[in-house]
C-alpha cells in the first residue's frame, strides 16, 4: 500500500511491497482534487489546472513502480504538476489567462469571497502566490515549501509574510467596501 | 496583526477550497491508463522508425555514392551542396564542356562524388592562382590562394547601388573578397578577361586554400571557409553574405 499524505520529501524510498493498480487508484483519488484546487488558485483557470494535474498523474503512472516506492509519492506528483504549471510555456500562457481572469466557466455564479480571493491572489508576484497557496491550500510547512521551491526557509517566510499581508489587506478592504 | 491576517486567510482559502471542489472533474484512472498506454505505443513506434532510419539512411547514402558517377546528380546531394549558397537552386546537369584546361583534373586532385553530400559535383584543387570562366562565359573569376582571395567579374543585369565616392573607376562589374574580409562589389579599372583561363564545367567545386567556389548553371558561389564570408553571382543577381 502506498502511504498517502500531503507532505514529505519526494526522494525517500521505502520498501512497501510491489505496487498495484489499486494503489494508484487510491493515490489518484486522494490527490487529484486538492492538487487541482491549488493550481486553480495559482493559474485562475480550472481547465489548465486539471490539464497539468492530469499530466502529472500520467507521468506518475508511467513510472509508478518507482514512484510508488517513494516515501511520499504525493510530493512527487505535486512537484511535477507545479513545475508544469510554472514552466516557461505554461507561465506565459497562464499569465495571459490570469490577467484577463474572472471569465467564469461554470454554470453557477462564484461567491463574492471566492472572486475576492482570486482577484487578490492575481495581484501577488508569482513566488508569493505559490508560497501562500502551498501554505494555505496544501497545508505545507515552510520547510517543505522551501524544498519544493529550491530556496532557503527564510526566503519562504519572507514571501509568506509579504503575500499574507497584501492578501489580508485587500480582503479586509473589500469586506469594508461591501459592508 | 499577523494572527488576524492568518484567520482571514485561513477562512478565505477554506471557502475557496469548498467552492472550487465540486468543479474539479478528474479524467479518472482509466483515462490516465489509456493515455499512458497510448504514449508507450507511440514511443515504441517512434523508436522503431528511428532505428529503421538509422539503418536505412547510411545504406541508401552508400548506394548513392557507389552509383554511376557519370549519371545525373541526385537532387538530395545537390540540395546539400547548396545550403551555403542561398540564392542558388538545385539544377539539372549541363553537358560538361571540354576545353583546354590549365589544370587537368587528374593532376590537381580532382575527385568526383567523394562523399554522399558531394555526389554529382566534381571537386578539384586549384593551383596558387587560378582563373576560370563559366560555360556561358558570362562570369570570369580569379582565385588567389595566398590571400584567400577571389574576384569574379560578371556580364550582368544587376541594379547597382550608388558608387562610393572613393570609387573613380568602374563600379560593380563584379564581386571580390579576400584576407578574411566580407565580400564587396568591385571598384576596378581593369578586367579579368583572359583567354588563357579555363572554362570549367557546371557542377564543379574549386578549392583554393580556404576558398571554395561552386560553379553551376545558376551561377558561381564562393565561400571563405575560415571566415564564413562569401557571395553568389549570376547574370540576374548577386548576393553577399
Amino acid at each position: 500500500m502506498v502511504t498517502v499524505r500531503s507532505g514529505g520529501p519526494a526522494d525517500g524510498v521505502t520498501d512497501v511491497g510491489p505496487p498495484s493498480d489499486g494503489d494508484f487508484e487510491e493515490f489518484y483519488q486522494a490527490f487529484f482534487q486538492p492538487l487541482t484546487i491549488q493550481l486553480f488558485a495559482y493559474t485562475g483557470n480550472m481547465a489548465a489546472a486539471q490539464d497539468v494535474v492530469q499530466e502529472a498523474f500520467c507521468r506518475a503512472l508511467a513510472r509508478w513502480k518507482k514512484v510508488s516506492r517513494y516515501d511520499d509519492p504525493g510530493a512527487w506528483v505535486r512537484r511535477v504538476a507545479w513545475n508544469l504549471a510554472t514552466s516557461q510555456w505554461r507561465r506565459a500562457r497562464t499569465a495571459a489567462l490570469f490577467m484577463r481572469r474572472q471569465r467564469e466557466e461554470y454554470a453557477s455564479a462564484p461567491s463574492p469571497d471566492r472572486v475576492a480571493l482570486a482577484k487578490a491572489l492575481a495581484t501577488l508576484p508569482a513566488q508569493q502566490r505559490r508560497a501562500v497557496i502551498l501554505h494555505y491550500l496544501a497545508d505545507l510547512p515552510v520547510s517543505e515549501i522551501a524544498a519544493q521551491e529550491g530556496v532557503a526557509e527564510g526566503t519562504v517566510k519572507s514571501w509568506l509574510h509579504r503575500g499574507r499581508t497584501a492578501l489580508a489587506a485587500q480582503l479586509t478592504e473589500k469586506e469594508k467596501t461591501r459592508a | 496583526m499577523p494572527d488576524f491576517d492568518d484567520q482571514i486567510l485561513t477562512s478565505a482559502f477554506a471557502e475557496f477550497r469548498d467552492e472550487a471542489a465540486p468543479y474539479v472533474r478528474p479524467d479518472g484512472v482509466a483515462a490516465t491508463s489509456a493515455t499512458v498506454r497510448t504514449r508507450k505505443r507511440n514511443r515504441a513506434v517512434a523508436l522503431s522508425v528511428l532505428a529503421l532510419l538509422v539503418i536505412a539512411v547510411p545504406v541508401a547514402a552508400g548506394a548513392t555514392a557507389d552509383g554511376d558517377s557519370h549519371g545525373p546528380p541526385s537532387q538530395v546531394a545537390a540540395s546539400t551542396e547548396f545550403t551555403t549558397a542561398p540564392t542558388t537552386s538545385p539544377t539539372s546537369p549541363a553537358p560538361a564542356q571540354t576545353s583546354p584546361s590549365a589544370i587537368p583534373p587528374a593532376a590537381h586532385g580532382s575527385s568526383a562524388a567523394s562523399s554522399p553530400a558531394n555526389a554529382g559535383l566534381t571537386t578539384r584543387e586549384a593551383p596558387d592562382e587560378f582563373g576560370f570562366y563559366t560555360p556561358s562565359r558570362r562570369i570570369v573569376c580569379l582565385m588567389t590562394a595566398e590571400a584567400n582571395a577571389v574576384r569574379c567579374d560578371v556580364n550582368h543585369d544587376w541594379e547597382l547601388p550608388a558608387a562610393p565616392e572613393s570609387c573613380h573607376v568602374d563600379w560593380g562589374n563584379g564581386v571580390s573578397m579576400g584576407n578574411g574580409k566580407k565580400a564587396q562589389l568591385t571598384c576596378a579599372g581593369d578586367s579579368l578577361q583572359n583567354e588563357s583561363f579555363e572554362v570549367v564545367p557546371y557542377q564543379t567545386v574549386i578549392k583554393s586554400n580556404d576558398l571554395k567556389c561552386t560553379v553551376t548553371d545558376a551561377g558561381v558561389t564562393c565561400l571563405d571557409l575560415s571566415s564564413g564570408h562569401g557571395f553568389t553571382v549570376s547574370r540576374a543577381k548577386y548576393k553577399l553574405f
